[in-house]
Formats: structure tokens, C-alpha cells, sequence
């Protein structure tokens, strides 16, 4: 037993473990910082649930990083299943809060739903007897399609535009159809790129309003979505409305400078530029980017490089292509999610309200997050040999 | 061979991931470095100053005009929360600000602008009503100053009024606007995210400085009478309008100078412009009779003729150059009856006999035909045309007050030189600045501008004068009991376009108080009066009323015994 311990530990990952506890406690001392302000005690000792959840997490993660990941794998139909009901449930006996139903007994669906379409999608890939044809990639689009679109439903656009590069990642690295595949990929950018024109020639040109309703309505996207889109392109356009956030967080991150303003110390929380109810979660890199400036920004990134090279590292040296495509799948998840909250935070995409992984408060992201991360490590340590039957 | 691809696409996604957050990296550095918001958190907030006060001659127990902190209300039809009742915040903005609610009402659906000006006050309470949240919104106020002119309409034209902008635009408040204007304070600082000062930040406060204050030479217990006497003969004899002046002889001081129909320099807006012009200064009139006094002090300053010297007035009728002059007075006369009784052809062989460039040297050494320089804001020239452009007839109208224009300012101010004996001094109506740390910058003197007679011709120009006022004189409706009364009646025709109005007269009354020792001059014009027109009639009385008030006001030692049983039998 021991010894089983011991070439455990010895295979055992150490820069993932490292960086994600890094990045946690980093997510621990802004969550503090940045609730400093809040005048509901519960709220200021918001920092405390977020460390609560990342000792657990922790504990979940060495756990599951004990067992093979091919059984849990095995596993991963139910898991899916079950997230797909809960899915289901969440609009009917879902608690509502701000203008969407995403919560169901204290933890949202969505989350581990990530997390499901990884799993089923590694596990189906990676069976050997498995075509990567036409067939298998259109199953692909329906794993993802159905939870996508009963979380675009709740409405949630961030967390089921995340899962799409996801897949696709996963895709490319299983080389399941690749014509369907770039075909699917370059449609999307005509479709974005139609979106965005159509916006633009509303927005630019001289047009009458009835014409410039007509065309903003042919994008099919909702009010707000729209708002986010035509502030992304036209930053200037309403500082004071839906362009604020985007604004303010800018103005944070540039005020930070290389050395920052010091802890405890931002301004743009501190005096309610950027609002307190996302200053914790979706905008908390513009906290951090304030505080620790230029040098922490620049920790934080390599924080990430640090987590998700070394899990490419582990699907490099896995030997099955489960292992294999569930680490990339897992790392593009992380990534998408890190890189489109800080891309947003700093002005380079449109605001989705995406949390930065390990950082925001989010107990159920978070939750999920460390199982994924357990599962990588996980394969760190059982993958470099065949399955071992107890 | 799985494995292979599978391994190099797991590279290439490496790959893709490592170039995204390199991009990243480089974008957060370029924000990070580049540091270029600091400005967006500047707070600059301007401190309104306080425009100067005025004050007149008693000094700062009566303000004339001052400023006060208020509010300036206006609406944002677009923060308008949707649980608050429109009519409601209408009605009650009306009701605080004095508006009609349904004009309150519709601005609501003016929802393209941000700020709609709605009303000003300087009242707490109002402030305090329509800045409840709980009931009201999308109603904003930010820092105003008012003007405020605590008399009410007392000294409107010598005031003027400040306008919107807070520019004076009439009056003092335009002359001595560069001194009543203050220095705004200015406070430098950062904002919070509700665009509330951040005061641990404050950079600078450089504190608004008030404007100075202007002191008149005006009082207003002598202008309320003025102003009263204007008001009552404008409206007895349905006149266009009236004006008068009082100004101290020994100075130039004037101490009161009003015009009617007036205004309210605080609600300067109700009338138009022609109300706003201060007629006493701005109005270009032939003087008439009144201008006698100056021919006559010129004739006998050149002893061209003496008190005693008679004229040979003939049968009421003269014709020189081809045209009659006619007169009520016939015979033969001498040169101190002429006046009293206010003789058009003596006065204007008088003329003849001093000559064409004596007579025009005269009236300019009197300052007529060019400006006093008094410290207002539209003071007229008068019309003396140049002597050389003289026609033969120009000799003889000229001494009886017509082809000749003047200001009210001008005479008052000539009979003033006359009751000083013959000192022309300048007139002049601000006696000093005080600035608002209470430094003097500026204090008024005596200015001579001339001596255009001898003393002694003065003298006996005072004396004639006193007859004009005595039993048989013109001006005997002028006479106030206790003091002697120096002075000179005038009806003068109004010019039209080729010729004069057979209806339209400019009635005048001049003079001084007491005539021996001559305290205060007062000069009383009516313009139209209806039905009667005559100077003696209409103005004389007026010029009783203010002489008697300001005679008394100013503690004039009476010259004569209060014979009040003695004017009696003078009536009938």
C-alpha cells in the first residue's frame, strides 16, 4: 500500500497541483480584498467560502487523482445523464436571481455539465473500435448541442459558448472528421462575422432608424447581447450604460500600473466604479490587475501557462486517447474560460460573464474545476501504463 | 500512427493556446504600461462668486442690489424612475418654483435633452422638497447666484440689471461691471464612482473672492420722492414719459435721477427696451425757455447787457429772416424781466446781440453738445451743431432752446454751474468702491470741468432766476414755502420730421434751492403731457415737491420767514 502511495506521489503531476493551489489562494486574497468594501458581514467573509470550497475541492481532487480515471470515465454516461436532468429541472424548480434561472439546491448545473460533455467526449473518442467519421462528429455536435441549448435557455450565453471551442478542440486533437470539422469552424466566423457586420452598418452608417432597427433585429440576438457587441466595437459609445463596466475595468487594470497600487489598496472597487456585485466574481481580474499592477497580472498569466502546459505535458505522455483527449479537453476549458474573462476584463472581447478559474467566487465552477483538474492528475499518474484490474 | 496525430495535434493546440496568451500578455501590458486614465477620475468643481452689492449714499444699511446663493432647478426627462407619478412631481415643482404645472408637465415628454431650465430659487425649503428622493427624480439643481434688488423698482435706471449670464446689462451693473464681478474659487480633486468629491484628495480650493462694492451718490429717500413726483404727473397728465434729476450744486453729486415709466431690474424681462433706457441721460430734447438762463449768463458774462439793459419786445410779434417769433410779453423790458416772464424775443435779440460764435463757445463752455461723462452706460451728446453750419435765423432760436438738443444731465448740470457760481463741475453718481476685503479702489472727488461765467454774473443770473418763481414770474406754481426759489420754466415743442408738433410738448421745469445759497439743483421734464403743456403747469409743481422734501431731508437752512398766510392771496 504504501509503496502503491509512494509511485503514486512520484508520478504525481507537482505544477498542477502547484499552480492551481497558487491560483487559489491568489483567488482567496482578491476575494477578501475586494469584499473588504461590501457592508454585509456574510459577504465580507466571502473569501472564507471561497477557501472552505478550495480545501474541499482539494480533498476531491487528491481523492479522484488516487483512482484510474478510465473507471471513473467509464462512468461518464451517468454522469452526463444526470447532468442533462438537472439541466432539465433547473427551469422548472430553479431559484431565479437577476433575470435568470440557473441555481438548483445551492449549485448550478451548467458547471458540471462542462465537465460531462468533456468526459463523455473523451471516453467516446478514445474507445478504440470508434470511426472518427461524419457519424461520430455529428454525435459530438448533439452531446454538445442539447446542454448548450438548455443552458443558452436559462440564460446563461457565456458558460454554453464556452463549451463550443471546447469541443472543437477536442475534435481537432481526436482528428474526428476534419472537412465537417473546419467546415463547422468557418462557418461560425461567418456567422460572427455576419453579426458584427450587420451591427457595425446599423451603427455607422446613415441609415433610417426603421431600416437600423430592421437590421439589428435580423442578428437575432437579445438587447442586451446586442448592447455588449456594439460597446466592444465602439468603446466610446455609452460610458455611462452598458459600456461602463468594460470602462471602468480598463481604467482599473490601467491604473495599476507595473507595480500596482498595493493590497487592500485598489481604488475602482474601493470607490464603486466597478460595481461590488461582479468585483468579486467575473471582474475580479480588474481587482487584481489594480492591486498587484503589471507584475501580478504577469503571475497570474504564468500561473495559467504553469497549469496548462504541464496538463498538455500529461496528454502528451499519456497512452490512451481517452486520457489524452479528456487532459486537452480539460485544458481548453481552463484556458477558454481564463482567456475570455481576462480578454473582457482588459477590453478584447465583448462582456460575457464568464469567472476566472480558481480566482472568482463560484463554488460550484470551482468544485468543478479541482474534479477536472483531479482527473488530469489522474492521468498523470495511472496513464503512462495500460488499465490495471483490481 | 493514432497516436502520432493525435500527439502532434496535441502540440499544435499548445501551440495555439501559447500565441492566445502571449496576445493577452501583450494587450495587459500595454494597458498596464501605457498608463492614460488618470484623467478620467479629475474632479474640478467651479465656486460661483458673489457679484458686488450696491449701495447708496447711507451705506450698507439699505442695499440697492445684492447677490445671493441659489439653486437652479431643471429636469432630466430621461431619470424619471417608473414608480414616481409625473403629475405629482410636476405639481410640486410647480407649486415650489411658481410654475404652471401642466408647462412642468409637458417637459417630461421632451425626453431628447438632458437639462431643461426650470425656475431658480434661493429658498432652503424648496431645495430640500424637490431633492427627496423617495418621491421625486429626474428633477436636478446645481449652484446659481441671483441678483436681487431688495427696493424693488427704487433707482431701476441708474441699476440697470445683470442678465442670465450674470453680465451687467444696463446701468451701473454694465458700467462697474468689471468691478462687481467677482473671481470664481475653483477646487481641484478626484471623484468617486457617484461623481461625489473624494476630500482626503483635495489638490487645491482656491476660494471665490466677491466683487467689489459700488456706492452711489444717490439717496433714496430722496429718489423714493423723486421717483413718486415722476410717477403721479406722468400719469396726471397721461404724459409718454418724465424725468428728473437732483444734484448737489457744490459737487456734482447726484442725488437722485429717475425716469418713468420704470421697471423691476430684478424681473428686467417684463418691459422692453425703450423702458430700460434712463431717459434723464438718453433723452435728446429741445430744452425750450429753459435754455434762456444760459443766453442770458453768457450775454452778461460778455456785458453785452446788464440786469437793467432794455429790450424792445414791440407788439408780441418780431420777424427776423423772413420769419415771426412770436411772444406773450410786449413793450419794452429789461433784461431781468425777460427772463422772469420768459420773453421769446428778448432772449433772442439777446442772442443776436452776443453773436453767433460767442453764443456757440457759451453753450459748449456749458458742456452742452458733448457728454458729462457721467458713470452710466448710454449718456447722449446732445445736438449743437457746428457754427459754421449756423443759419442766419440760428442766432435767435438758439438762446430760446431751439435747433438746439440737450440731455436732462446737461441742463441740471448748467444751472448747477450757475447755482456754483459759474464752476461747471463734473456730475458724477459713484462716490466710491470697496472692494470685498474692504480696501477703498476707488473714491470719487469734485471735478471741474470749467468756468464758463464770472461769479458775479452768476449771481445776478440767481438773482433773475428767483423772480421767475416770485408773483408775475412763469414759475410761481414752483415756490416752496421758507426758501427762495431759483429757477426757470420751459415748453418747449416737440421737433417732428419739418417742423414742430402742434400737440407734442416737452414740459421743463430747473432750478435751484435755496436761490441765494444754492444747495441742490432739480431739473423735471415731461414729455407730452395732455391736456395742458406748459412748463410753469405741468413740471413746476413737481419741482415744488422734491425741492420742498429734499430741502428739508438735506436740513436746508430756510432763507425766507414761513409766510404761509401771505401766499394766500396770490391764488385767485
Amino acid at each position: 500500500m504504501l509503496k502503491q502511495v509512494i509511485s503514486h506521489l512520484r508520478r504525481l503531476n507537482p505544477f498542477l497541483l502547484a499552480c492551481m493551489t497558487g491560483l487559489t489562494l491568489i483567488g482567496v486574497a482578491f476575494i477578501y480584498s475586494s469584499c473588504s468594501v461590501r457592508e454585509d458581514p456574510e459577504l465580507q467573509k466571502l473569501y472564507m467560502r471561497h477557501a472552505e470550497i478550495g480545501v474541499l475541492g482539494l480533498a476531491v481532487y487528491l481523492a479522484v487523482a488516487w483512482f484510474d480515471y478510465r473507471q471513473v470515465l467509464r462512468w461518464s454516461w451517468f454522469f452526463y445523464g444526470a447532468c442533462l436532468v438537472l439541466l432539465v429541472l433547473v427551469p422548472f424548480i430553479g431559484e431565479e436571481t437577476m433575470g435568470a434561472r440557473r441555481w438548483l439546491f445551492g449549485i448550478q448545473p451548467s458547471e458540471p455539465a462542462k465537465l460531462a460533455l468533456i468526459m463523455i467526449l473523451a471516453w467516446l473518442f478514445g474507445r478504440r473500435e470508434a470511426v472518427r467519421g461524419p457519424w461520430l462528429f455529428l454525435l459530438a455536435l448533439v452531446l454538445a448541442g442539447v446542454p448548450a441549448a438548455l443552458i443558452l435557455m436559462q440564460p446563461d450565453l457565456g458558460t454554453a459558448m464556452v463549451m463550443v471551442p471546447t469541443a472543437l478542440a477536442m475534435l481537432f486533437a481526436a482528428n474526428v472528421a476534419p472537412r465537417l470539422l473546419w467546415g463547422f469552424v468557418l462557418m461560425g466566423v461567418v456567422a460572427a462575422g455576419l453579426v458584427m457586420g450587420l451591427i457595425y452598418t446599423a451603427e455607422r452608417t446613415d441609415l433610417p432608424p426603421e431600416r437600423r432597427a430592421a437590421l439589428i433585429h435580423a442578428t437575432h440576438l437579445k438587447d442586451h447581447q446586442i448592447k455588449r457587441l456594439q460597446v466592444f466595437m465602439f468603446p466610446d459609445k455609452d460610458l455611462h450604460g452598458s459600456g461602463y463596466n468594460r470602462r471602468q475595468s480598463q481604467i482599473a487594470v490601467g491604473s495599476g500600473g507595473f507595480m500596482g497600487k498595493g493590497y487592500l489598496k485598489g481604488e475602482q472597487y474601493m470607490l464603486g466604479y466597478l460595481p461590488p456585485s461582479i468585483s468579486s466574481n467575473d471582474f475580479i481580474f480588474a481587482v487584481l490587475a489594480e492591486e498587484a499592477g503589471f507584475r501580478g497580472s504577469l503571475i497570474v498569466l504564468l500561473l495559467y501557462l504553469g497549469l496548462l502546459w504541464p496538463g498538455l505535458w500529461v496528454a502528451f505522455r499519456c497512452q490512451d486517447d481517452t486520457g489524452r483527449l479528456f487532459c486537452v479537453g480539460v485544458v481548453s476549458l481552463i484556458f477558454c474560460h481564463m482567456f475570455i474573462n481576462i480578454a473582457m476584463t482588459i477590453g478584447m472581447m465583448p462582456i460575457t460573464g464568464l469567472p476566472l478559474p480558481f480566482i472568482s467566487y463560484g463554488r460550484t465552477f470551482m468544485l468543478t474545476m479541482m474534479l477536472a483538474l483531479g482527473l488530469v492528475q489522474s492521468v498523470s499518474i495511472h496513464g503512462r501504463e495500460p488499465e490495471t484490474r483490481f | 500512427m493514432h497516436e502520432r496525430g493525435v500527439q502532434i495535434r496535441i502540440w499544435i493546440v499548445a501551440a495555439g493556446l501559447f500565441l492566445a496568451l502571449c496576445g493577452l500578455g501583450v494587450k495587459l501590458a500595454y494597458l498596464h504600461l501605457a498608463n492614460h486614465s488618470k484623467l478620467t477620475r479629475a474632479y474640478k468643481r467651479t465656486l460661483l462668486e458673489l457679484r458686488g452689492r450696491i449701495f447708496d449714499c447711507n451705506g450698507t444699511q439699505f442695499p440697492m442690489a445684492v447677490s445671493l446663493p441659489a439653486r437652479q432647478f431643471y429636469m432630466d426627462p430621461q431619470a424619471v424612475k417608473k414608480e414616481h407619478n409625473k403629475r405629482q412631481i410636476a405639481k410640486t415643482v410647480a407649486d415650489s418654483l411658481g410654475l404652471k404645472e401642466s408647462d412642468v408637465f409637458d417637459k417630461f415628454s421632451q425626453t431628447d435633452s438632458r437639462y431643461i431650465k426650470l425656475g431658480i430659487s434661493d429658498n432652503d425649503r424648496i431645495f430640500d422638497l424637490l431633492g427627496d428622493v423617495k418621491h421625486i427624480s429626474g428633477i436636478g439643481s446645481e449652484e446659481h447666484v441671483i441678483r436681487s434688488y431688495p427696493q424693488g423698482r427704487r433707482m431701476a435706471h441708474v441699476l440697470g440689471f445683470v442678465n442670465d449670464m450674470g453680465v451687467g446689462g444696463a446701468g451701473i451693473e454694465q458700467q462697474f461691471n468689471r468691478y462687481l464681478t467677482g473671481t470664481p474659487g475653483l477646487i481641484e480633486s478626484e471623484k468617486d464612482a457617484g461623481s461625489r468629491e473624494i476630500w482626503s484628495r483635495r489638490k487645491s480650493f482656491v476660494s471665490p473672492i466677491a466683487g467689489s462694492d459700488v456706492y452711489l451718490t444717490l439717496d433714496h429717500n430722496i429718489q423714493y420722492e423723486v421717483e413718486t413726483a415722476i410717477k403721479e404727473v406722468v400719469e396726471k397728465f397721461q404724459a409718454t414719459s418724465g424725468w428728473a434729476i437732483v444734484e448737489r450744486v457744490k459737487t456734482g453729486e447726484i442725488l437722485a435721477m429717475a425716469s418713468y415709466p420704470d421697471f423691476e431690474p430684478g424681473n428686467y424681462n417684463d418691459e422692453t427696451l425703450d423702458v430700460w433706457r434712463n431717459n434723464a441721460i438718453a433723452v435728446t430734447y429741445e430744452p425750450g425757455s429753459i435754455m434762456k438762463a444760459c443766453a442770458v449768463a453768457a450775454a452778461l458774462n460778455e456785458k453785452v447787457v446788464t440786469p437793467d439793459t432794455v429790450i424792445d419786445v414791440g407788439e408780441g410779434v418780431w420777424f427776423y429772416a423772413g420769419k415771426p417769433l412770436h411772444d406773450h410779453v410786449t413793450g419794452r423790458i429789461t433784461v431781468s424781466t425777460a427772463l422772469k416772464k420768459s420773453s421769446n424775443i428778448a432772449c433772442a435779440k439777446i442772442g443776436l446781440m452776443l453773436g453767433e460764435k460767442r453764443l456757440d463757445a457759451y453753450l459748449r463752455a456749458f458742456n452742452f453738445g458733448g457728454k458729462l461723462g457721467i458713470e452710466l452706460p448710454g449718456e447722449e451728446r446732445g445736438i449743437l451743431a457746428h457754427v459754421k453750419d449756423w443759419d442766419k435765423l440760428k442766432a435767435t432760436r438758439v438762446p430760446i432752446g431751439q435747433g438746439v438738443a440737450v440731455t436732462g444731465l446737461q441742463m441740471v448740470n448748467a444751472y448747477s454751474a450757475i447755482a456754483n457760481d459759474g464752476v461747471l463741475l463734473r456730475p458724477y453718481l459713484v462716490d466710491k468702491i470697496v472692494s470685498s476685503s474692504g480696501e477703498t479702489i476707488f473714491k470719487a472727488k469734485p471735478d471741474v470741468l470749467g468756468r464758463p461765467v464770472r461769479p458775479e454774473v452768476a449771481r445776478q443770473v440767481r438773482e433773475m432766476l428767483v423772480g421767475v418763481t416770485e408773483e408775475g414770474g412763469t414759475g410761481k406754481r414752483a415756490a416752496v414755502p421758507g426758501y427762495s426759489i431759483a429757477g426757470k420754466t420751459g415748453t418747449a415743442q416737440k421737433a417732428v420730421p419739418g417742423g414742430y408738433s402742434s400737440t407734442d410738448y416737452y414740459a421743463s421745469f430747473v432750478g435751484f434751492v435755496p436761490g441765494t445759497a444754492p444747495v441742490f439743483c432739480v431739473l423735471v421734464s415731461v414729455e407730452r403731457p395732455r391736456p395742458q403743456h406748459m412748463g410753469g403747469f405741468v413740471a413746476a409743481p413737481v419741482f415744488a415737491k422734491i425741492a420742498a422734501t429734499a430741502a428739508r431731508y438735506l436740513e436746508v437752512p430756510p432763507d425766507l420767514p414761513f409766510a404761509e398766510d401771505e401766499a394766500e392771496p396770490a391764488q385767485p
